[in-house]
């Protein structure tokens, strides 16, 4: 029984790999070993990026005599790396697993469910503990075998430190998992939340990455006082530094630790888990109250839809929506920095137009923004619903469009106006700094729109597909990049040999993206329409 | 009401629906049975406007679907055999979604709690559809047909996931309508709930019409089921 167990979820947790997300058929062989040969790749990028910042403080340390801190420091980021890697896969294997049910209704002790749930959960936080931990453990041997200092039992404490701490981070995975599904059961606003939290990550995740350098250095120049800390006041973290370089009581005090502290949270957990599982995705309820109505026209009534499809969305609001956030942050910036930005603006105006530049800055910034890329594909089954009412189908596509522009036209203007006020430009470059942007928002809505029609994909099972994989977002957002890139090529080309004023070329571009503009609502008008009525 | 004249629709060079014609009058429950795969979604799609089709014509109210389906489908209310609701609204906010559609106004008040009343969905109105069981869901889609008041419900399948008492109470609110003056048109494989409900009934069998009629023609002395039966059994 546990065979078939294990047998099922090893399969599960290649899913991934051996099955086409979008379509739900098996993989050839060729794309199999592409794909492992793309994620090998991608692993050892990331391997060496960590390799780098271990070899960084691995020879500074050794010599300083204070390896076991190395192996600390290492630690703390393989456990953050894992922690944080594997949390929310815990909560959806553990908390949240579509066959909890399935599996609980058969003769199966619950145990036997929660060890095979946990041993997937394990092999997730081992690969990414292992992305730290392996180029880290390398670096030691490496240094260690320059000075012919590396002993076997330094060898066999690293690699059994490995394993050690993939439990480790299973049993903290485990209970954050737990917080997490805690948590998002009280919530009432889960997708803001989500948005939220993720956008803090990333923001961390920026900061730490563009002053990795700089945070290396400060473990270095405080290595000593630090290290005399955590020696004298907090042992099993000088254990767990000791036991990597081999020290044979150090390993068998952290063994003992992490086993006492894992088979501790596995015995709560087994106590607990047919509760825990069939908890799910349980939400606190909310009472209906009947209450005076807000009635809205046909055109308020299809908007209204979208801004729900998108608010309720954390993976809408995040891959499709990020000017939303970025527009406001740079409005922001301008402000707090505009002499800084003036002063720079009018050192470069000999050799580029201050509104050419910030009119690139703006249209990249809001396509970032490519709300309407997936929209008629996030329909999915639900279609039958828009197709059978009696909307004119031209009516619905503009509603996707309005809200489109209306989630990305607002923070554009915003920053248009602001660079005005800040940047050195004359009454016609101000407004072409206005007008520019607004039609390239509108034109990118569009495109995304017509994109989508073009390449439907109606039948996902995971909002996910279509959103990040579909042809259309992907066609959107290097279609615009690619726009911007020959519209600047134009511009070098126009300036250089026919000494065109920047207002003038922001004229003509304009001029020509409003005639894209009208032209591919035309197509949405006709053509756009009958395809819609086929899907 | 309904009017299906030479319905053809082919998939590839297979015709899922082969020369089909319906009369539906006001007033009438039409069920519409027939095997797994012999056409009857298709040819209901097709008459809410949801499928194009490759010859013939359908007319609701004496409206070509074809030529004026917005028209059309102002006076015809859906529900799939497996409702697709938007996950990411609350039952009520989906509710007002269909009264916006539909142009209604204050009137939308009562029919939503009179059928959520009816149908003791009224506490969980402010529940996202994401949690309604099937069962919650199907009460949701009959709901959201009825508030408007359309002349026509075309139904596929309507009382799979249904409890016994919301069974009974559709049922019911079949007969109001038609005794209004509209008219229901729905598939079932449920031959006994055909049987009592509806006035006439049409066989379909591999994309053809077989047989239909009133109840009493069609079925004669012996049960609906006997009669599909050998009906099926006379292709074996």
């Amino acid at each position: 029984m546990l065979r078939a167990l294990l047998r099922k979820q090893w399969m599960e947790l290649n899913t991934w790999a051996l099955q086409n997300r979008k379509t739900g058929q098996n993989r050839g062989k060729g794309q199999i070993v592409g794909l492992m040969i793309l994620y090998v790749l991608l692993f050892l990028m990331l391997g060496g990026f960590f390799f780098f910042m271990a070899s960084m403080l691995c020879s500074t340390l050794v010599s300083l005599n204070l390896g076991w801190y190395y192996f600390f420091i290492i630690t703390c980021m393989a456990v953050l790396f894992g922690v944080f890697g594997s949390v929310f896969s815990t909560y959806s294997t553990l908390y949240t697993a579509k066959d909890n049910e399935l599996l609980l209704s058969m003769p199966i002790p619950p145990s036997y469910i929660l060890f095979v749930r946990l041993f997937g959960v394990w092999f997730w936080s081992l690969l990414y503990e292992a992305l730290v931990w392996v180029p880290g453990l390398i670096c030691y041997w490496m240094v260690m075998s320059a000075l012919n200092q590396l002993t076997v039992m330094a060898v066999i404490g690293g690699i059994l430190q490995l394993f050690l701490l993939s439990f480790f981070i299973l049993m903290l995975s485990c209970l954050l998992g737990y917080v997490v599904a805690k948590i998002s059961r009280l919530l009432k606003n889960r997708s803001f939340v989500t948005v939220f939290v993720s956008l803090v990550f990333f923001a961390a995740y920026y900061f730490f990455y563009s002053r990795s350098a700089q945070i290396l250095q400060q473990i270095l120049n405080s290595a000593a006082v630090m290290s005399a800390k955590i020696k004298g006041s907090a042992l099993p973290l000088y254990w767990v530094g000791r036991a990597s370089e081999g020290d044979w009581f150090s390993l068998l005090m952290v063994t003992v630790i992490v086993a006492v502290l894992f088979l501790g949270v596995c015995f709560v957990l087994s106590r607990s888990y047919i509760k825990l599982a069939s908890s799910g995705q349980q939400t606190v309820r909310k009472e209906y109250a009947a209450k005076g109505v807000k009635r809205r026209s046909v055109d308020g009534a299809l908007l209204y839809k979208e801004s729900r499809r998108f608010f309720t969305s954390p993976t809408y609001m995040l891959n499709c929506g990020l000017s939303i956030v970025f527009l406001p942050i740079l409005t922001v910036l301008a402000i707090v920095y505009a002499p800084m930005i003036y002063a720079m603006a009018d050192q470069i105006s000999a050799y580029c137009s201050p509104a050419l530049l910030a009119c690139g800055v703006l249209a990249m910034t809001a396509s970032m923004n490519d709300v309407s890329a997936p929209s008629v594909s996030l329909e999915g089954s639900a279609l039958w619903q828009l197709q059978v009412l009696p909307v004119d189908p031209y009516r619905i596509l503009l509603a996707k469009l309005k809200w489109h522009w209306l989630m990305t036209l607002p923070p554009t203007l915003l920053l248009s106006v602001c660079l005005v006020f800040v940047l050195p430009v004359s009454e016609l470059e101000a407004l072409m700094m206005i007008v520019f942007p607004s039609l390239f928002v509108l034109m990118i809505g569009e495109i995304g729109l017509v994109a989508n029609l073009k390449m439907p994909n109606l039948t996902w099972k995971n909002e996910i597909i279509p959103i990040k994989q579909g042809g259309s977002v992907l066609l959107t957002l290097f279609g615009a990049w690619g726009i911007l890139i020959m519209l600047a090529v134009l511009c070098v080309l126009a300036i250089m040999f026919l000494a065109v004023p920047a207002v003038i070329l922001l004229a003509v571009f304009s001029v020509l993206i409003g005639i894209v503009c009208l032209l591919l609502r035309s197509w949405l008008k006709d053509k756009g329409t009958k395809i819609w009525m086929s899907l | 009401m309904l009017k299906i004249e030479h319905l053809t629709k082919k998939y590839d060079q297979k015709k899922a629906v082969d020369d089909l014609s319906l009369h539906i009058q006001p007033g009438e429950i039409y069920g519409f049975i027939g095997h797994n795969g012999a056409g009857k979604t298709t040819t209901i799609k097709a008459c809410t406007g949801i499928l194009q089709f490759d010859e013939g014509e359908i007319y609701i109210d004496g409206l070509s679907v074809k030529e004026n389906p917005l028209a059309c489908k102002r006076q015809i209310a859906y529900i799939p055999d497996n409702p697709d609701l938007y996950e990411y609204m609350t039952g009520i906010q989906y509710l007002n979604f269909i009264a916006d559609i539909f142009s209604m106004g204050t009137e939308r008040n009562e029919r939503i709690h009179r059928y959520a009343d009816a149908f003791e969905l009224t506490k969980d109105l402010a529940q996202p559809i994401s949690a309604y069981s099937h069962g919650m869901k199907q009460k949701l889609a009959v709901i959201a047909a009825w508030i408007h008041e359309p002349k026509l419900i075309i139904m596929d399948e309507p009382f799979v996931g249904l409890d016994p008492v919301a069974s009974h109470l559709l049922k019911q609110m079949m007969r109001e309508v038609c005794n209004h003056g509209g008219a229901i048109f729905f598939s079932t494989h449920v031959l006994e709930v055909a049987e009592k409900l509806c006035d006439k009934v049409a066989i379909i069998k591999e994309g053809r019409l077989i047989q239909s009629g009133t109840m009493e023609d069609v079925k004669g002395d012996t049960s609906l089921e006997s009669v599909f039966l050998e009906l099926e059994g006379e292709g074996c």
